[in-house]
Formats: structure tokens, sequence, C-alpha cells
């Protein structure tokens, strides 16, 4: 783009197209007086031919002779040529022989040796009278006058050109209050920029960044309330982990500070997962960067999560198991969607019971792919299902450990992959759901 | 001294139950406002460690719930809420000190000896009672100069005589300040406590007030 539009003037433009403008439109009129012009000349010429020709016979043919004044001598080029009625030419003012020695009478207009003539004759008495004139005398008085009359006209350029350069800075004078006003911001100062003062022309432009900034302050908004929360969550398991430190610390006895080892090692462990678990979540955050999205099948997916978890589930004696699993196609991140199915395992495992079940299953509706893990723990109250999708929310009788960020991480990659997710409790547990469009069959 | 722990996070709760144990004091711990405010009806507690953001119910109302009902125990909060607005609502809520997550146990220990020696009206560590020293912080017991050995039990026993020398207080009551719940409580274990303080301090020094209880002897 740059290469094709390099940086420009306003100012400049302006005044190039004015003076292009200008220039064009005295040409124009200057043309436009040259014809004028040469229409009034050749009108005046031709009644002076005539008054010539009417006048030159009393005086001439009394006393004919090539020594007389030449009445046209303030006109140059004016040839007078008089023939008696023998066709004997009895008098020339210049002796051009290119000229027809014979001529029909009145006006016409003769071309001699590539000139244009004017040629008026006329009978006086028994002689003939010829008045002849190049037509470049004419045209070129034409062009004098025109000139003339045009060339005050040029003033106009450098005149119209200052008020231009005038205008436009006066015009543009606001946009320098604007770009002061936001050059003196702070980084975190995003509130719209005012353009009660700017022209017209420049508007969109405010208003689009207006709404930018608006998006902006939105946006990092949300960030700043994401870090909070972030911070905040974090002092939970520092605090554990300090007090566990103390307990090493004190532990007089092998057995003692083995204990508190086995506590520090805990906390650890779980302040490690909040950290992974908000680096998840920063990952998926609206408008980080996109991974591959591919086809791929929620089943398959679903089978190695599943087969994960098993060990750990193996731990507390949990059978978990896919009931049952049809291919189901999908546009999905790959990466992203084992995230989302490992935390509803994880959090179906934390809720069961020891010895207790977990059943997976992927079925397909007519167009939906649809993923629903059943628990057998104690579920969760009614009033609470909607908000433990929240950042950070843990349930009442949550189990303990959790970082708060499951389920918020779930709802993130759901919302990413423009699928749902849900959670009903069943009576005998808690069933989460995954709703995914199915890739159209034959659209891949 | 006989403390309370209302914290929702296992691990916090544990951690801060052993230390404190370990430090000498006698510690219960619910995980919930609703459990906490139900145990300090019942039970004589002197201090009262309050987490703000609990489930069920909320520290602030915890506290406010408390006050209403004209408990004048000290409450230390312990919060990941940091701000200054927080702190403000805590204190104008009825809470004695402010105390934010992450901690030191250190900072925790010191401020829970602060306000219990401002509960019991005193701005010394040192508790003076005739020929007798004890130092509620350092749990050093002195007795005519020379220092005395005193187990855990024993010197809370002690410290709860000490804390209200003119009173008579009954086995029972003594029981309360000296167990938790977990802690098993056999028969005549307070009598065995001051059998083996009197022979540490004197006889005459912890006076039985017969059918009532015990109290420590005023011209000791």
């Amino acid at each position: 783009m740059r290469l094709l539009a390099p940086p420009y003037s306003i100012r400049s433009t302006l005044l190039a197209w004015l003076s292009i403008g200008l220039t064009l439109g005295i040409s124009l009129i200057a043309v436009v007086l040259f014809y004028q012009a040469r229409e009034e000349a050749n009108q005046l010429f031709d009644y002076q031919m005539e008054q010539v020709a009417t006048a030159l016979p009393s005086r001439f043919l009394a006393t004919p002779s090539p020594g007389l004044s030449n009445p046209f001598e303030a006109t140059p080029n004016v040839v007078i040529q008089i023939w008696d009625p023998t066709g004997v030419r009895v008098y020339f003012s210049h002796d051009y022989t290119d000229l027809p020695q014979r001529a029909i009478l009145g006006f016409s207009t003769i071309d001699v040796r590539g000139q244009q003539w004017r040629v008026y004759s006329a009978q006086q008495g028994s002689t003939v009278v010829q008045i002849a004139q190049p037509l470049q005398v004419r045209s070129a008085m034409a062009v004098r006058s025109a000139l003339k009359t045009v060339a005050p006209l040029l003033l106009l350029v450098p005149f119209l050109g200052g008020l231009v350069w005038i205008a436009v800075s006066r015009g543009l004078a606001p946009i320098h209050g604007v770009a002061t006003q936001l050059a003196a911001r702070d980084a975190d100062l995003l509130s719209p920029v005012s353009d009660g003062d700017l022209p017209d022309e420049i508007r969109p432009l405010t208003h689009a960044v207006n709404d930018l900034l608006g998006r902006l302050d939105r946006a990092a908004g949300v960030q700043r309330i994401f870090i909070d929360d972030a911070a905040h969550e974090l002092r939970t398991p520092l605090t554990a982990l300090k007090l566990q430190v103390a307990l090493a610390e004190r532990a007089d006895d092998a057995t003692m500070r083995a204990e508190a080892f086995t506590a520090l090692h805990a906390g650890l462990e779980r302040a490690s997962r909040l950290v992974q678990q908000l680096l998840t979540l920063a990952r998926h955050e609206p408008g980080a960067a996109q991974q591959a999205v591919q086809i791929l099948d929620l089943a398959e997916i679903t089978r190695a999560a599943v087969a994960d978890l098993v060990p750990q589930a193996d731990v507390r004696r949990i059978d978990l198991g896919v009931t049952s699993a049809v291919p189901a196609l999908v546009h999905g991140d790959p990466d992203a969607l084992r995230i989302l199915i490992n935390n509803l395992l994880d959090n179906a495992l934390r809720a069961t019971p020891d010895g207790g079940r977990v059943d997976v299953a992927v079925g397909c509706t007519d167009d939906t792919a649809v993923l629903t893990i059943d628990d057998s723990g104690p579920g969760i109250a009614a009033p609470e299902l909607a908000r433990v999708f929240d950042r950070f929310y843990r349930g009442t009788d949550a189990a303990p450990g959790g970082s708060g960020l499951g389920l918020a991480i779930v709802r993130r990659i759901a919302d990413l992959h423009h699928g749902q997710v849900g959670l009903a409790n069943t009576g005998t547990g808690l069933r989460a759901s995954l709703s995914l469009m199915l890739v159209p069959s034959g659209g891949g | 001294m006989r403390l309370l722990l209302v914290e929702d996070d296992a691990m916090i709760r544990e951690s801060v139950v052993r230390c404190l144990q370990q430090d000498g004091f006698i510690i219960d711990a619910v995980v919930d406002g609703a459990a906490g405010l139900l145990a300090l009806k019942n039970h004589p507690y002197d201090l009262l460690l309050l987490d703000l953001g609990l489930p069920r119910m909320d520290g602030i109302a915890v506290l406010t719930a408390l006050r209403q009902r004209g408990d004048r125990i000290a409450v230390l909060i312990l919060t990941a809420r940091d701000a200054v607005a927080d702190r403000v609502r805590g204190l104008n809520a009825g809470a004695d000190d402010y105390l934010v997550k992450p901690f030191n146990l250190e900072e925790l220990v010191a401020r829970i000896h602060a306000l219990l020696r401002r509960q019991a009206g005193r701005a010394d560590a040192v508790i003076h009672h005739g020929l007798l020293e004890l130092n509620a912080t350092t749990h050093a017991v002195q007795f005519d100069g020379r220092s005395v050995a005193l187990s855990a039990r024993e010197f809370t026993l002690l410290q709860a005589l000490l804390d209200r020398p003119g009173a008579v207080l009954s086995v029972a009551q003594l029981e309360q300040k000296m167990y938790g719940w977990h802690d098993e409580v056999g028969s005549n274990t307070v009598e065995v406590y001051i059998h083996s303080l009197r022979k540490k301090l004197g006889a005459d020094m912890i006076r039985n007030v017969r059918g009532v209880g015990y109290m420590m002897s005023a011209d000791a």
C-alpha cells in the first residue's frame, strides 16, 4: 500500500489541483478570447478594406502613381493594386506578383504560397481595385489582444494558492489539537477524544478512534479484573506454603519433618496447578492467538482423555470408562478440546467418592455432537449450578484442592468452539455435557 | 488460651492449627461461618481468627452477627483481600486486627499475643502476681527469681487463672480453657494439673474454693 500511495499532503494536493485547474481555465478563456478577437478583427478590417476601395479611385485614379502613400501604412502588409479597363495594372503598393492579377469581385480568401490572404476587389468606374491583406496579421492581433486580456487572470494563481494555504492550515488546525491531546495522554487513559471543534471530514476518523479506544478500555478492564483475581487467588496457596515451610522448619523429629514435607509437597502441587490453569485460561482469552482449527473426531479425543486419567481413577478405585462413543467429526483445536474434556473428567473424579463410577459417552443428534460425563458424586446445589462456571468460584461443597478455574476454562474453550457446556443433577450424581456443531456431511 | 479458626481452605486450616498448637495454643477450626457462630456460642474462646471469603456465610456477616449478639471476643481477620476499603470494612464491622495473606507465622503469633494482652487489659507481655512472673509470649515462668519449667497444659491452666486473678473458676470452665474439641479429657485432669502446679509454685499459690472451683491467692 505504501508503495502505491506514498505519504502526501492535503495542502500540496489542493495546490496542485488548483494550479492545474486555473491554468486550464485561463487557457480555455484565452482560446475563446482569441477567436472572438479574430472575428472582430475580420469584421473591422473587411469593413476598412471596403471603405478604402470605395474611397481610393477618386483620389488615385486622377493621378495614379506608385509613389503615392499607402493609406494602410499603419497596417502592415496591405497590398493595393489597380487595373485599368484594358487590364493593365496601373498601380500597385507592393510588387506582389504572386497575388492574382485579375480578381473575383467582392471578398475572397485565397492561398498564396502557403499563406492565407484576404482579398477584396471592386469595380470603381472603369478601373478595378484590389486590396489584399495576409490573415496572419489579423491572427497576430487577435493573439495579442487575447493575451493582454488574460494576463491579469494569471495573478489569480498565487492569490488563490495563498488563500488555499491559509484555509487548509486553519481547517486542519483542530487536528493538531487532537494529536497533542492524544500524545499527552498516559498509556492507561482510554477515554474518548473530544471531537467538538473538528471538521466534519475528520469526524469519521475520531469516531473510529473513539470506538477503538472504547474497545481497548473494556479489554483492559477485563484484563485488570483477571489479574486482580489471579493475584488474589495466588495468595491462598502461598499462605498455605508459607505455613507449611514454617512447620517444616520447626519439625524436631524425622516423623514431623516427613509430615511437614508431605504437606509442603501438596501445597506446591496446588500452587503449580493454579499457575498452570491461569496460563491455560490466559491462552484462551478472547483475542489470544487462535490455534489451528482442524476437523477431528470428538470420540477419539474423549477416549484419549479418559485413558490419561484411568491411573488417577484407579488409585481411588473409581470405575472410569466410556459407555458409548460414535464417531463425531467437529471443527476444533485438539489441544484445547483435550484440556476441556480433561477438566470435566477431573471435576467428575474429584466429586466421585472412592469406589464410585464415572461414565463417559459421545453421541450425535442431527447436527450436534454431544459428550456427556456422569459422575456418582453429590451433585451441585441448584442455585450454584450457574455460578460454578465463574472464574475462581468454588462451590460450597466443592472437593478441596480445586483452583476454581477448571470450569471457567471449560466454558472459555467451549465458547471459542461455539459450543455449549452444561451441568445438571441427575439424582445419582452430576452430568456434565458438551455440545459441538458436527461438520456437515460431505462438507469436509 | 483457646482460639477458634474459621477458614475454608483445608491446607491453611491444617497448617495454622498445627503451628499454633506447637506454640501452646488450644485451637479449634471450622470450615464456614455458620459453624463458627455455633462454636462461639457453645465454647469460651479468647480469640477468633476469621477468614473473610467463606462459603455459605461471609466473614463480615459472621462478624456483624457476632457483635450484634453482644459477643466481645477479640477478632483477627485473616484474608487475601488487601484493598484499603476491605480493611476498613473489616475493622468497622468489629474486627480488632487485620492480617493479609500470605502472612508470616511469627507475625500471626505476635498479633495473637498482642490482642490477648489488650483483651486482658495489659500492655506488657509479662504478668506479675506476687513472686510469680509469667511471660505470655515466651511461655517463661519465674517464681521468686528462679525459672520454673511448666508443661503446656500447666502453663495454660496457670494463665487462665492469672487472667482473672480475683475470680473463682470452676473445673468445667478451666477444662474448656485447656482443651480443644479433639483433646481427650480424663476425669480429675484439672485437679491433677492443679496439684502439679502447687508442687512447683508452692501450695499457697492456688486456692481451692470448696464446691465452686479454684482461684489465685490474692496475697501470694
